[in-house]
């Protein structure tokens, strides 16, 4: 996910900002609610998805520092076309729906910025549906665990910085739980990763990024 | 002799048609006039290349066109479909990145090009254009939402269903009641992310469930209700 190109520091200047703190599991919005306005993250992160059922939530993305949520949303007027919650301490701040158009439309600079904005994310959609069409679910975690690595880092032990339960982690890589338990048995038994009370270790970055790519072998 | 090409006049267009560039002030409207190109394109034939660096965007006069993306082993998932009135490439214009889909014909087509220059000018000076803009990149990226959590949690049977749905109602119905595009079996299959085998097979079943009529490459929807319990849309 590309760090909007400015946009956030013209948001950032405007005097009408409200500062909030989520904690863990605290939504910043919910689906289906009408657009209030557009948060900017400043820390933390957030999870962005979509609920498929009582029981299942897909998500979509994860947001990092620098990001910024609910712009489609508001510029359409319509209401939430997902929900955000903060997955660990985030904070953020808040344009109002109206300051923030009022500020887009005193210049056209700015919305092309916001176009910008846009266009990224529907690309990073667009190869997540790519590979979900294409790619085996082993494939899919591998992949999910490189975003991972690359969007949040390692520490000095090669534990991811983000802890993610085995839902979490199957919602983004569109598998079942019960699968996504035996890709991880899978991955630790080959030595790939460990996982531990929603810690994950990796153990071999190389061989993780051979199984991300596809294997011809497996397409038929 | 041989015959002549009618280059299609935008405002004829914008009547008939409509879509952002009716933001467009009369004499922007005249300079997009002389500034574009039109021309033909046969079912097949490739309007842009993904990898490649757009030079501008396309108008749809006429036709419909599939954008998909090639996977690593050579499958074409298809993630958008354009027919006339609809513009194309201008995501990798905004960007400025190189174009992430090919855009192929499906059924004969006429389809303008307005340089990169003309369409920046016109982003920059006409704010109408611009917000028209936003707000059709802001429906873009709910589409492709609704989309993956689509394809990412369906059965293929549903998905399959659903697409036809949407076909419909993109499309729209000919004379005989039948969806309003020659769409191969094959194009089917990339819509939904399955195999042609899969998709002839689903259709099939469709047709002996009643739900659907095969006329020859064209598909007619005879029970919508049934198809849209099928495909689990509840809204």
């Amino acid at each position: 996910m590309a760090i909007n190109n400015g946009l956030e520091e013209i948001i950032k200047n405007q005097k009408n900002l409200q500062e909030l703190i989520f904690h863990k599991n605290e939504p910043l919005f919910m689906e289906n609610e009408p657009p209030a306005g557009i948060y900017c993250i400043e820390s933390g992160s957030v999870k962005i998805f979509k609920e498929e059922s009582a029981e299942l939530s897909r998500i979509l993305h994860l947001a990092t520092a620098g990001e910024i949520l609910g712009l489609h949303s508001v510029v359409n007027s319509h209401p939430y076309t997902n929900s955000a919650v903060a997955i660990s301490d985030t904070r953020a701040c808040f344009i109002t729906s109206d300051d923030f158009m009022e500020l887009i439309n005193s210049n056209n600079t700015y919305k092309l910025l916001v176009m910008k904005s846009l266009c990224s994310r529907i690309d990073s959609m667009e190869d997540h549906i790519v590979r979900i069409s294409e790619k085996m679910s082993d494939e899919r975690f591998a992949d999910t665990l490189l975003m991972l690595i690359d969007k949040y880092g390692l520490n000095r032990t090669k534990e991811l910085n983000i802890k993610l339960s085995i839902d979490e982690l199957a919602s983004y890589t569109c598998t079942s739980k019960s699968y996504m338990k035996k890709i991880i048995t899978e991955f630790a038994h080959r030595g790939l990763v460990t996982f531990s009370s929603g810690s994950i270790r990796v153990l071999n970055l190389p061989m993780l990024k051979t199984t991300a790519a596809l294997s011809p072998a497996r397409q038929a | 002799m041989k015959p002549q090409f009618e280059h299609p006049v935008c405002d004829e267009c914008r009547s008939k048609l409509g879509n952002v560039f009716c933001t467009l002030t009369e004499s922007q409207t005249s300079e997009m006039d002389s500034e574009k190109n039109c021309s033909i394109f046969k079912k097949g034939q490739i309007i842009f290349n993904e990898g490649n660096k757009p030079a501008g965007v396309y108008c749809v006069n006429k036709g419909k066109i599939k954008i998909y993306q090639t996977g690593e082993e050579g499958k074409e998932q298809i993630l958008r479909l354009a027919k006339e009135g609809d513009i194309l490439g201008y995501r990798s214009l905004i960007s400025g990145e190189a174009y992430s889909g090919t855009a192929s014909v499906m059924e004969d087509a006429t389809v303008c090009f307005i340089p990169k220059r003309t369409f920046f000018d016109f982003l920059h000076t006409n704010s109408d254009l611009s917000s028209a803009m936003m707000q059709l990149l802001s429906h873009d990226l709910k589409e492709a939402e609704a989309r993956l959590t689509g394809l990412a949690q369906k059965p293929v049977r549903e998905r399959m269903a659903e697409a036809l749905l949407m076909l419909f109602e993109f499309y729209g119905s000919d004379k005989d009641g039948a969806i309003n595009a020659a769409i191969s079996r094959e194009d089917i299959a990339n819509i939904v992310g399955t195999a042609t085998e899969t998709t002839i097979r689903i259709l099939s079943d469709f047709k002996n469930e009643k739900l659907i009529e095969l006329l020859g490459k064209k598909i007619k929807i005879v029970n919508h209700q049934g198809l849209i319990k099928t495909a689990h849309i509840y809204d």
